[in-house]
């Protein structure tokens, strides 16, 4: 099979297996029982379908914002295991809630005052993008090792900081922390929250799209791409942005949801191959097509103790893809 | 293989050795679609009203353990049709509508409670829960239980809330309420000469009651005084606890065994001076801040007067 | 060009004399009193360059002496701090990254390809600033001798046919005029491999110009026109490659006494260090 029917199959792949997945997730759900609430297949009656179709729309936007940001910072790192969160953006967000949540608590104002969960969450994010993006430049800035370290620093610092936040909140309140790290897909509609994170989306794939000749250059290395043409001082800010703006985005939209930015990149380049023109919509198909799955997986466990966290199942979703792919290409692919 | 045959290789579509990859996908699709669209059975026959199970009006959801105790206390659990998945108290067979902070939308469409009881996160009460109730009519009680007060205010909700429930004369769950509020409004003054009591509820860390608590009034009106300055539910050291020197400690628990290891934990420590009287028990209803904790008031106020027998005799109760 | 056969060749019986003593005219790079500091360090000092069309220059000299760090500052992606001008006569004063790329080409000594990508699609990466062109892939495929091979993936081919590959990258990437910068392009690849590439990059130099870094100064002999002399960041000598590689200033160069051999009449000499076998008396102070 040639290069370009190959790539054809992998797309069809990726949205078959991402429509399949949406029509599970909206097909599946509680019905009434004697015995309470079960678990059935059915087509979803009109007042419960808007419910189901706002949550795969979260998890295909999610999704698809990981895949591209992991893709991103795969790339800028020269990491195959770079993930969104590699740069402390989960952790930072974090902090940014618990500071939130502990002013709430201080002042017995209502949090919205502060800017809500919501607003602690993108402020922290972008405050530890600020923070990586100083240290790296601080020394040399052409060093994807150096980015690391500082993302690495400044994760441990704000998750720290989290706990000490934690700790000036009486005993019965805490936990509403552990609740926001384990992630949510919201079923209710809020449209401004939705629509920006659909604006920096599309923007932030336009951008990585109209890169793709150079993120292909960019496979050689350092010295050999800068040589070419390319001006890699450029291709690294824009990297950096694009891959911290959009991980900022889906933490502060859904909470911190792991494995689809690592996995998705991958997927992506095992389906259709590794030229970055077709490798970036893929990488945001993979992503999508990954979270529905495992919201659709979630949504048919039942543990009795109320829904699981989406971020739990995208572990036990985004771990046996992964070691498919490991099993089937030499890690240097 | 010169370079213009390769060219010509990558670049030629796919022999046609049968339908193309993309068509084969599509052709899937459209079975599984007309499958679904044919085969699957449309929820809810005759509509999701009829399939709920039968409750009487008014139909509450809680998603607060101790709001739920509550309602049990109040034998009113019949209009319970949501819980959450810590409400023990409750069947199984009451779905599970979310918890303190976070809420399973599909289940409380099911559900159709008319009233929603919660109890406020820091956050304050999810702006998409309260959008959701809103356009449902559901209407949301969000109520704090830290002090006794708020139980007096959950009673009179409880009271607004069922109101419309037809009772013979006075049902024994009005009366009840009565008796609640009354007592809540009755404060008996603390005796001069109090003594001290650190009252224990987890070991490894010790964790005490503290100031502002439902459970610090009820010690209060059982004629204690706390030895703990801090507010709400506080964490201490064994240190700490050594340095308060109260005369009396109490350790409750969920389970006995749960009791006995706070005990001994305390037994063990290195008290200056005459160590305190030690008693233990399980009373899980003390532990939350409902309805059934008042009524265990009188289990509190024996427990404490054990420990003044068992530092008067010099040994620890059991 | 010439055409690849298998029977091993002399490289040096093809020369043509007259690119070996065309006078320097018609200059491509320009490089003045180039420094290079590392913090306190100075691994290269003061060294100017005029590389005219036509010509082959060999930078020779022992490991640090300064060979890498000059060819990385005349491709601009020298680390640390670079005094000194370098001018690549075919484009503007201030040149677009476009524009430079099509003058100068940059092969470093172990390339490296951290994607899936076939040698065809390395060799296209080449075209990044002028534009897609298969005929140039293929000429530049053909030159290094690859055409066959060019599907196989970048990661099945071995150490020397990578090489080649990222030769024939910066052969794509070049205009007719110009330089190529190769970093020890001959380490760890075998005879005719050497051969091979030999041969395309004289091929080049007729209307370009080559500079590379070569451990081998018998080889450097062999391909090179001009050369170089590096010791410890410093130029020991350069010029006419047959005046300046001789036995005398190797020694001094690599602090080891380097004796010529020579290989048949009339051929030139080959340069080799001198082993204890020999006993020959050290005629250079040591390191």
């Amino acid at each position: 099979m040639n290069a370009a029917s190959h790539s054809r199959r992998g797309f069809a792949l990726l949205a078959a297996g991402l429509v399949l997945a949406a029509l599970l997730r909206v097909s599946v759900g509680p019905v009434a029982t004697e015995e309470g609430t079960a678990l059935s297949l059915a087509r979803p009656s009109a007042d419960v379908l808007s419910l189901r179709a706002t949550s795969v729309a979260s998890a295909a936007a999610v999704g698809a914002a990981l895949g591209l940001a992991g893709l991103a910072l795969q790339i800028l790192l020269r990491n195959p295991l770079a993930s969104p969160f590699v740069l402390g953006v989960s952790s930072g967000a974090g902090f940014g809630v618990s500071v939130v949540l502990a002013l709430a608590y201080a002042t017995a104002l209502p949090a919205a005052a502060f800017g809500g969960e919501l607003g602690g969450a993108v402020a922290g994010a972008l405050l530890t993008l600020a923070l990586v993006a100083w240290i790296g430049r601080a020394r040399d800035a052409a060093d994807p090792t150096t980015l690391v370290l500082a993302g690495v620093i400044v994760g441990a610092m704000f998750s720290a900081g989290s706990m000490l936040m934690e700790q000036l909140v009486p005993f019965g309140l805490r936990g509403d922390l552990l609740s926001w790290m384990a992630g949510r897909l919201p079923e209710i509609p809020t449209k401004g929250l939705f629509g920006a994170l659909l604006a920096l989306l599309a923007s932030g794939g336009a951008l990585l799209v109209a890169r793709a000749r150079a993120l292909d250059v960019a496979a050689l290395s350092d010295e050999e791409a800068a040589t070419s043409g390319v001006r890699l001082g450029r291709l690294r800010v824009e990297l950096f942005l694009v891959g911290g703006i959009l991980s900022a985005a889906a933490v502060a939209y859904a909470g911190p949801i792991g494995f689809v930015g690592l996995v998705g990149p991958h997927m992506a380049r095992r389906l259709v191959g590794p030229h970055h023109a077709r490798l970036v919509p893929a990488a945001a198909l993979a992503g999508a097509a990954l979270l529905v799955a495992a919201d659709a997986a979630r949504q048919c466990i039942d543990v009795g103790t109320g829904r699981l966290p989406v971020g739990v199942v995208t572990a036990l979703v985004g771990g046996p893809a992964f070691l498919w792919i490991l099993r089937r290409r030499p890690w240097s692919q | 293989m010169t370079g213009e045959e390769y060219r010509a290789e990558i670049e030629k579509p796919a022999r046609k050795k049968g339908v193309a990859p993309v068509q084969q996908m599509l052709g899937l699709l459209l079975s599984v679609l007309l499958i679904w669209a044919v085969f699957a059975p449309p929820a809810g026959q005759g509509g999701p009203a009829s399939a709920l199970p039968a409750a009487p009006e008014p139909r509450v959801a809680s998603t607060s353990p101790a709001i739920s105790d509550s309602l049990v206390e109040l034998g009113l659990a019949a209009h319970v049709v949501g819980r959450s998945g810590y409400c023990r108290s409750l069947p199984s067979t009451v779905p599970v509508v979310g918890d303190l902070r976070s809420f399973d939308a599909e289940r409380l469409v099911l559900a159709r409670p008319s009233v929603l009881f919660v109890q406020p996160p820091l956050a304050g009460v999810d702006p998409a829960l309260a959008e959701f109730c809103r356009a449902r009519g559901i209407e949301i009680v969000a109520q704090p239980l830290d002090r006794l007060a708020d139980l007096a205010r959950m009673a009179a909700v409880v009271e607004r809330v069922f109101a419309t429930v037809q009772g013979n004369g006075a049902s024994p769950w009005r009366a009840r309420l009565e008796e609640i509020k009354t007592s809540i409004a009755s404060a008996p003054a603390l005796p001069a000469q109090a003594d001290r009591v650190l009252v224990v509820v987890s070991a490894e860390p010790f964790l005490a009651v503290g100031r502002g608590n439902y459970l610090d009034e009820l010690l209060a009106r059982a004629g204690y005084a706390n030895a703990v300055d801090a507010a709400g539910w506080v964490e201490l050291s064994a240190e700490t606890m050594v340095a308060l020197a109260p005369a009396r400690a109490v350790a409750i628990s969920e389970t006995r065994a749960g009791a006995l290891e706070i005990a001994n934990a305390l037994e063990v420590l290195p008290w200056r001076g005459p160590a305190p009287g030690i008693a233990a028990e399980a009373i899980p209803a003390l532990l939350s801040p409902s309805f059934a904790a008042l009524s265990h008031e009188a289990d509190l106020a024996r427990l404490l007067s054990q420990a003044g027998e068992a530092r008067q005799s010099g040994a620890s109760a059991p | 060009m010439e055409p690849v056969t298998n029977a091993p060749t002399d490289p040096m019986a093809t020369v043509p004399p007259s690119v070996a003593d065309a006078p320097s005219t018609d200059p491509l790079l320009v490089a003045e009193r180039l420094c290079t500091r590392y913090g306190d360090t100075c691994a290269l000092e003061d060294a100017s360059l005029r590389v005219c069309r036509g010509e082959i220059w060999a930078l020779v000299g022992p490991n640090g002496c300064g060979k890498s760090t000059l060819l990385r500052a005349l491709a601009g992606v020298g680390a640390g701090t670079v005094t000194g001008s370098v001018r690549y006569t075919a484009v503007p004063r201030s040149p677009t990254h476009a524009n430079l790329a099509r003058a100068r080409a940059f092969v470093p000594q172990r390339p490296e390809v951290s994607s899936a990508f076939t040698a065809r699609d390395v060799v296209a990466l080449g075209r990044y600033a002028v534009g897609t062109d298969p005929a140039a892939i293929d000429r530049a495929l053909a030159d290094v001798g690859l055409a066959a091979r060019a599907h196989r993936a970048f990661h099945e081919l071995s150490g020397g046919e990578r090489q080649r590959v990222a030769l024939a990258r910066a052969f794509a990437q070049l205009d007719a005029g110009g330089v190529l910068l190769l970093d020890e392009p001959f380490g760890g690849v075998d005879p005719a491999e050497v051969a091979r590439i030999a041969v395309s990059l004289r091929a080049r130099a007729e209307r370009g110009a080559v500079v590379l870094s070569l451990h081998e100064p018998g080889l450097a002999r062999a391909i090179a026109t001009h050369a170089m002399v590096l010791r410890g960041g410093r130029v020991l000598a350069q010029g006419c490659a047959r005046d300046t590689l001789q036995a005398a200033t190797l020694s001094e160069a690599y602090g080891h006494p380097m004796r010529e051999i020579a290989v048949g009449a009339d051929a030139v000499a080959w340069i080799v260090p001198a082993l204890s076998i020999d006993r020959d008396p050290p005629s250079a102070p040591r390191r």
